[in-house]
């Protein structure tokens, strides 16, 4: 049984109440909040995550609050609480839906120490995957979202879970979050795509995030071996242009990417070269989409031959 | 933390490095002799040197 499985009303009337608690990937979360425009965001984003029963073990409770004292009312504020900590400073109620997809992910990459994280989209074609880390504003998740449209599956936009064990990269499939220009980007390149209200004015600007298709959901647990490492920028108008990046470089970018590889030590090490051993390394500099795709799909066909 | 972790980062800090750079950074930070850390980084270093995150230049 999925979310969608319930009316609106009685997914406002649950997360006033004890919650509900959906699985994404590996994960399971059990989602609380008072706030009417959590339930409806949540509703929307996560339509086709399956629910989980009462019976299994929650891996991260989230609640969002409402701001305490007169922060209810004057300028009203969201609070992120978990395991009755606040993480985060407050922020306006108005920013409660990317608050969510932000607390989510905190959780993961602050906790999920089973896995080398790092912070990189991950897409996967024909049981490969490429790693794309690079910093805000570079067109990462522009990229990732461009290519899930067009035959690449969507493990993550934000987190790459890799497993130190056999470097297998699990599937997380979670909304992909869109900034200022690039909801126009992904509107005109994928007109079925379909995404959760703006959130204007947040610390990132406008954000508003990408509703993941069913038939990536239908793959979620599927999982992929690490093919290329391809660090993007996005420079207006720019031909598309690859270039090939030595190992040791793309490793201590990689390094400086992971969230827990200091934690790690060599659990985090081991991985960490064997991943970059195996992949082919590039920086990727892209102005349109198209472009970028047809590079895409052209490093795939290579490996598949 | 490992001497890989520890290692890594120094080069994460500063960029690739000559091992005899990295071994002396290490003394200094740990107040160890060079020779003894020379001595016990020998098998992280060679696998440093390998992934072309450091410079081989001790002997």
């Amino acid at each position: 049984m999925t979310l969608s499985s319930l009316d609106i009303d009685e997914v406002c009337r649950r997360l006033r109440g004890a919650g509900i608690a959906i699985r994404t990937g590996p994960f399971t979360f059990r989602i609380r909040s008072p706030i009417p425009p959590v339930a409806i965001g949540f509703a929307f984003l996560y339509a086709d995550y399956p629910l989980v029963d009462g019976r299994e073990f929650i891996d991260f409770d989230v609640h969002l609050a409402f701001g305490v004292g007169l922060r209810r009312w004057i300028r009203p504020q969201v609070r992120f609480c978990y395991d009755g900590m606040s993480p985060f400073e407050p922020l306006p109620v108005g920013h409660a839906v990317p608050l969510l997809e932000w607390a989510m992910n905190w959780c993961i990459s602050s906790q999920a120490h089973q896995y080398l994280i790092l912070h990189a989209a991950v897409i996967e074609r024909d049981g490969m995957a490429a790693i794309l880390p690079a910093p805000p504003g570079s067109g990462k998740s522009t990229l990732c979202a461009g290519l899930m449209s067009r035959g690449w599956r969507l493990l993550s936009d934000e987190l790459t879970l890799i497993s130190p064990n056999d470097l297998s990269i699990t599937s997380l499939c979670r909304p992909v979050s869109l900034k200022n220009q690039s909801l126009s980007v992904i509107q005109a390149f994928e007109p079925g795509a379909r995404f959760s209200e703006v959130t204007h004015d947040t610390v990132k600007g406008a954000v508003s995030h990408m509703k993941v298709p069913r038939s990536h959901l239908d793959r979620i647990m599927q999982r992929a071996k690490p093919a290329w490492v391809v660090f993007p920028k996005y420079v207006k108008d720019a031909e598309a242009r690859l270039t090939d990046r030595s190992r040791a470089s793309s490793m201590l970018e990689l390094g400086r990417n992971a969230f827990n590889y200091t934690l790690l030590g060599r659990t985090g090490f081991e991985p960490l070269a064997d991943v970059v051993s195996a992949s082919d390394c590039h920086d990727f500099e892209y102005g349109r989409l198209d472009d970028a795709v047809a590079v895409f799909d052209s490093l795939a066909a290579a490996r598949r031959q | 933390m490992d001497e890989f972790t520890a290692c890594t980062l120094l080069c994460i800090e500063d960029g690739p490095l000559a091992d005899e750079a990295l071994i002396t950074e290490v003394a200094t930070t740990t107040a160890v002799p060079e020779d003894a850390v020379r001595l016990a980084l020998r098998p992280v270093l060679d696998r440093l040197a390998g992934l072309g995150l450091v410079e081989t230049v001790a002997e």
